[in-house]
């Protein structure tokens, strides 16, 4: 009986602090995991955020200019109309008129962009309708030609051209504010040089908009 | 000599191993509770480090999120730009048939200015055309410079008429090289 008041003395304070250090390990252990992981979290969206700040900081005014041509080249809605006045204006250029125009319905291309096909008729010598063919893409709404129809009769040349004019919506939601954000890479450069270049309609002004709700900023 | 004194009485003397074993357990209690109270301290100390240091990161992070807010504009047409021509990247890989029309133009520079060509008609894989010449050395001149053209891989004669008035009349289907 002795014996065991003196092991229960000896080992019972042992016993405690073992099981007290345990509970105090683990409570403490999982604290600081679930900080760290906050703060490799908060310490990632920090770069993020501030390579992002610094990255609109500079931002210069040819991604705001960019933005309207390139948004002028591929509109968001059916650009019909100014496709056919920019072919209209090309064809006055080269001496011809254009005829026999028609707009198809709007269609989904395979390329996943919505497209409208535009049919027309135009007759002169055959150098100036060349001439014209390939100042098509050199406009803006971009425009494929996609099929061309040339007969010759009594050296007049009449042509029925068939284009492809493109379209595709506007983005419906901007990234989260956390999500990195790049800079413009040298292949989009390249290509918004080639957009820039393109003789915009006269009336087209696209550019986008400038105040709104974060959820929806295309589509006001 | 050493005196030994032990004035606990006699029934509450432990002796032999089990005395050693209860002597360690003593010993190991101390020591625990030293590390014990080392470590308590020691992770005290860095929770409440880490949490002015969360403190401080949440308060930068919150303050960089109204900057990109104050820059919406900027990141609405830079995500707006790289989005359009994501797509315009898409809209160049649709074949035209412009590519043709330079590889057919070239070829009809080449026909003699008696010839004549009646009927084109192209898209972005192949060319219908249909010529009219004069002479069987125009026919045969043309046919030749078709033959070494890199613009289209087959040229296969579809039709093939001869008038005493007007001369040959060929048709020609060019299909594009890729």
């Amino acid at each position: 009986m002795k014996n065991y008041q003196e092991i229960i003395k000896s080992v019972a304070p042992l016993l405690m602090i073992v099981l007290l250090f345990a509970f105090t390990a683990k409570f403490t252990l999982s604290k600081v995991s679930t900080q760290s992981t906050q703060i490799e979290k908060l310490t990632k969206e920090k770069v993020t955020l501030s390579a992002k700040v610094k990255l609109l900081s500079e931002i210069s005014d040819t991604v705001s200019e960019g933005a309207s041509a390139a948004s002028i080249a591929l509109p968001d809605t059916n650009y019909a109309l100014a496709a056919i006045s920019q072919l209209r204006f090309k064809a006055l250029e080269n001496g011809l008129t254009l005829g026999s125009l028609k707009a198809g319905n709007e269609v989904k291309d395979t390329s996943g962009l919505m497209r409208s096909d535009i049919t027309f008729q135009v007759n002169g010598p055959k150098l100036q309708i060349v001439s014209f063919i390939n100042s098509i893409p050199t406009i803006a709404p971009i425009l494929i030609t996609e099929k061309v129809k040339m007969t010759e009769v009594n050296e007049v040349t009449r042509a029925d051209i068939t284009v492809k004019s493109f379209w595709a919506e506007l983005p419906k939601a901007l990234p989260s504010l956390t999500q990195q954000l790049s800079d413009l890479t040298e292949k989009e450069l390249v290509i918004l040089d080639e957009v820039s270049a393109l003789t915009p309609p006269s009336f087209a002004v696209n550019s986008p908009s400038v105040t709104g709700d974060r959820v929806d900023p295309f589509n006001q | 000599m050493a005196i030994t004194l032990n004035l606990l009485p006699q029934d509450q003397i432990v002796s032999g191993s089990l005395g050693k074993f209860l002597k360690i357990s003593k010993s190991l209690s101390v020591i625990f509770f030293a590390i014990f109270i080392l470590f308590a301290i020691g992770m005290t100390i860095f929770i409440i480090t880490n949490n002015s240091k969360l403190k401080s990161l949440t308060s930068n992070v919150s303050s960089l999120k109204e900057d990109v807010i104050a820059l919406e504009v900027s990141e609405k047409q830079i995500f707006l730009l790289k989005d359009r021509i994501k797509k315009i990247e898409t809209l160049k890989t649709i074949p035209s048939s412009l590519k043709n029309l330079a590889g057919t133009i070239e070829l009809v520079n080449t026909l003699s200015p008696t010839a004549k060509v009646t009927e084109l008609d192209l898209d972005s894989k192949k060319v219908d055309l249909t010529v009219n010449f004069k002479s069987n050395f125009e026919m045969n001149s043309f046919l030749s410079t078709v033959k070494q053209s890199k613009s289209f891989s087959s040229v296969i004669v579809s039709s093939f008429g001869l008038s005493p008035t007007t001369g040959y009349l060929i048709s020609f289907n060019l299909l594009t090289s890729k």
